[in-house]
């Protein structure tokens, strides 16, 4: 189910409505069928390798608990290899293949093995790295087994994260499916005023520019390099607005009945360095990676090379993760090479930014760190749009050479994109630099509250697009 | 300490003055908008609403942009004598349109009809059904279309309450059409919109159009279309005008031609016409005649009518009289 269709919209009232009208012990049972519905509305018999799963993590848990000493081991890998499994044929199956095709074809022989015809469970890198979080917690002692089967499905099925997150740890939210939420205006309220705001990001702002990044994008060869430049710039505001449009609504939802998710999100494009970014940017999955596989690889705590390697490896697992083609490792690769460069150079980049005056006059410093890492960022989300390398490529010859007139396609669209940029920039440079200061969500008088969700409203019932289709993040 | 019930009851009372606010905002702009709206004097939209509101020709095309930029007024007045308008609409397709013929059809009779079909016009396409938001401004005055409008989806009877939702995307263009700043857009000529360019690629490309399924809802409203325009004593001529490029047979093409000699219409193709595929200098682009191009196309098109109106008169209007006219050769 659609976040940003009227399905939806019945759906939470309903859902919501009878939770809280349910007693206390019945709430999990209505959550977990609420939530079996929503993922089945897609595809319903993919619920099958949902429930493979959980059953195997579910009794991992429970014996990793039990067990002592080197069997853990075992029911921790049995169980990484189960998700990881179904992850790598759903997602990585084809792709290998197709690679090992080539491959075999550049050597002069045929690949026999069969390309499958399958397409990839919504959500299914998210769930899964969901639930290996449980299994490796309980492993490491911080979280103990889950032996209510229900709620333990739940962990992992919750609707409001279950196909683009953010990606739970279970110390956080499985203790929460035992409390008793009881309504709380204050707590309610904040809840829809962020699935308010998520819709707009989605509606006003990502569909907005989707509609011109797409007519570039999809038509890449046609256009010239200052098109795919403003395509480029726009595409970093649409898959922000997307995916932190998704995750205020997926936070706003569960804040609703009472439930408190992780923040995904935290103005990345503010950040002043590609290591701030990623601590801004998809927090809930960087923060997986850092937990769970760069810690593990020794983190920092290493040989200087080897410090460099995790960095990198983790990183291409990371673009890996996004998807199976070489676009996404090599803009994960990019991320970690930008994180690595940064380290090497930070001395040179200091005395060049006093040799140069930058330092001394704070707000231009800032200034540039923002352009500088944004840029950046824009030159990584060209791999992460392109829909080949050699078509990224192409982007990228034109874009440096940037010749020929703007495509403008629909003034009018156009103006809505530029509009939905600046007002998203005033925002958040609001809440960035003058929080206190300028609130209207938030602000001591209710009419100025009420004026300002009706102005929100407003806005997305002009300007929103209404059939802009699914999140770029469910395929994932 | 607050009860829960009390927490629900203010809840209730912010929610239903929220509400209010929300309901009374946008019945006000809404219809400052809609006011804005039915006072352009110019573009897309003031075309479509003197198509619905006003027209009262003899003669209406019916299509797409390539209906819009194929079909000259002039042209058809000067041969026929009969008035000529062309409510064909950039991006809008055989169900937009048949809600618009519905909508004319209520008001009065034209004579001739002449429906610009692609040739993939009764494929399903999910944007075909997006489109018909081009149709919402008149939604609340025409009861004839809302069965049209409401197969976007299920929930659009109820999104169309608010007043703002039909003119979502178009405040721009409104304002645009009324402060008549775009000066290009008074280029119309009843409805055409002259293209003035040449094809880039003058190279000859082959399409094999896509083969999606047929669409039920539009062989429905074809097939009320020509019902209608049969009873009613209206020359109904459904048309493929020229691309320049060789398409194959398509299903759509092959579902007119049955259609025609089974339902007593007419259906002429000029998709592969030779005079056209081998003149690119009369194409804006693949799919689009220049104003040269489409001169020539509507003296065609003109001359058939005339041949048709001379050897069948419309009250002989029978199973004789069904034609189908390939041009490929």
């Amino acid at each position: 189910m659609l976040f940003n269709s009227i399905h939806f919209i019945l759906f939470f009232v309903v859902v919501t409505t009878l939770y809280f009208t349910l007693p206390h012990r019945f709430r999990w049972f209505l959550l977990l069928a609420s939530s079996c519905y929503f993922y089945m509305v897609f595809i319903p018999i993919y619920i099958l390798i949902l429930i493979f799963t959980i059953i195997i993590d579910y009794y991992a848990g429970i014996w990793l608990e039990k067990t002592e000493g080197n069997k853990r081991k075992y029911f921790l890998m049995a169980s990484i290899v189960a998700n990881i499994g179904v992850l790598a044929l759903f997602k990585y199956y084809n792709f290998l293949n197709n690679n090992l095709s080539d491959l075999m074809n550049s050597i002069g022989y045929n690949n026999i093995i069969p390309h499958l015809n399958i397409i990839l469970p919504i959500g299914l890198s998210f769930h899964t790295f969901q639930a290996m979080s449980y299994t490796i917690e309980v492993y490491r002692g911080h979280q103990k087994a889950e032996h209510n089967f229900g709620i333990y499905a739940l962990y992992v099925m919750f609707y409001p994260q279950l196909v683009a997150g953010p990606i739970e740890r279970p110390y956080n939210l499985i203790h929460q499916f035992y409390e008793k939420h009881y309504f709380e205006y204050e707590r309610v309220v904040e809840g829809l005023k962020l699935m308010l705001w998520g819709f707009f990001m989605k509606l006003v702002i990502a569909d907005r520019l989707a509609i011109y990044v797409n007519a570039v994008y999809n038509n890449s060869s046609q256009h010239n390099g200052l098109t795919l430049l403003v395509a480029t710039v726009f595409f970093a505001f649409q898959i922000y607005c997307d995916f932190a449009g998704y995750s205020n609504i997926a936070i706003g939802a569960a804040k609703v009945m009472g439930f408190n998710l992780m923040t995904n999100f935290n103005r990345p494009y503010f950040s002043g360095s590609i290591s701030e970014f990623w601590k801004r940017w998809h927090i809930s999955l960087s923060s997986w990676f850092r937990d769970y596989l760069y810690i593990s690889l020794g983190g920092n705590r290493v040989s200087i090379p080897r410090w460099y390697f995790n960095l990198i490896c983790v990183f291409v697992i990371s673009g890996l993760w996004h998807g199976a083609n070489w676009t996404f490792i090599i803009w994960g690769a990019l991320n970690g090479l930008y994180l690595v460069f940064a380290i090497i150079t930070e001395t040179l980049r200091k005395k060049l930014n006093h040799f140069l005056f930058i330092d001394r006059i704070t707000w231009l410093h800032t200034f540039f760190k923002i352009f500088i890492t944004f840029l950046l960022a824009c030159f990584a989300w060209v791999f992460f749009r392109a829909g080949s390398l050699n078509e990224a490529i192409e982007v990228l010859n034109k874009i440096f050479i940037l010749k020929g007139p703007l495509f403008i396609g629909s003034p009018a669209f156009l103006i809505y994109s530029l509009f939905g940029i600046l007002f998203l920039l005033m925002v958040e440079l609001k809440t960035e630099y003058l929080n206190s200061k300028l609130s209207f969500f938030h602000h001591r008088r209710s009419w100025v509250r009420k004026f300002s969700y009706t102005f929100i409203l407003i806005l997305i019932l002009l300007f929103g697009v209404f059939d802009g289709g699914q999140f770029i993040y469910f395929q994932f | 300490m607050i009860s829960s019930t009390d927490r629900c009851l203010r809840f209730g009372q912010n929610a239903i003055i929220l509400i209010l606010l929300i309901i009374l905002t946008d019945q006000v702009i809404g219809r400052i908008i809609r006011h804005f709206y039915f006072t352009q004097e110019s573009g897309l939209y003031y075309r479509t609403t003197f198509a619905i509101d006003s027209t009262n020709a003899d003669i209406l095309v019916f299509g797409s942009s390539r209906a819009n930029h194929h079909y000259v007024p002039e042209v058809f007045e000067d041969s026929l004598g009969l008035s000529f308008y062309n409510s064909g609409r950039d991006g809008n397709f055989l169900l937009f349109n048949y809600a618009v013929f519905k909508s004319i059809v209520r008001r009065y009779t034209p004579k001739i009809l002449l429906f610009d079909v692609n040739p993939d016009e009764l494929n399903y396409e999910k944007t075909d059904y997006e489109r018909l938001s081009a149709l919402f401004p008149y939604y609340k005055n025409h009861n004839e279309i809302r069965s049209t409008v409401e197969l976007k989806s299920p929930f659009e009877k109820y999104k169309l309450i608010s007043e703002i939702y039909p003119f979502n995307s178009s405040l721009i263009t409104i304002i645009i059409g009324n402060l008549e700043l775009n000066k290009s857009r008074k280029t119309d000529k009843k409805g055409y919109v002259p293209l003035e360019n040449q094809i880039k690629d003058p190279l000859l490309h082959k399409i094999e159009p896509p083969k999606n399924s047929i669409d039920e809802n539009k062989m429905n409203a074809i097939s009320d279309i020509i019902k209608y325009c049969n009873t009613n004593n209206i020359r109904l001529i459904f048309i493929q005008s020229p691309m320049f490029a060789i398409v194959g047979k398509t299903t759509s093409s092959e579902y007119f031609e049955k259609v025609a000699w089974e339902k007593k219409a007419i259906f002429w193709n000029f998709i592969n016409d030779q005079e056209f595929l081998h003149n690119p200098e009369y194409f804006q682009d693949q799919d689009h005649l220049n104003d040269k191009g489409a001169i020539l196309f509507s003296k065609l098109v003109a001359q058939k009518i005339n041949d048709l109106q001379t050897f069948h008169p419309l009250t002989l209007i029978g199973s004789k009289e069904m034609e189908t006219t390939s041009s490929t050769k």
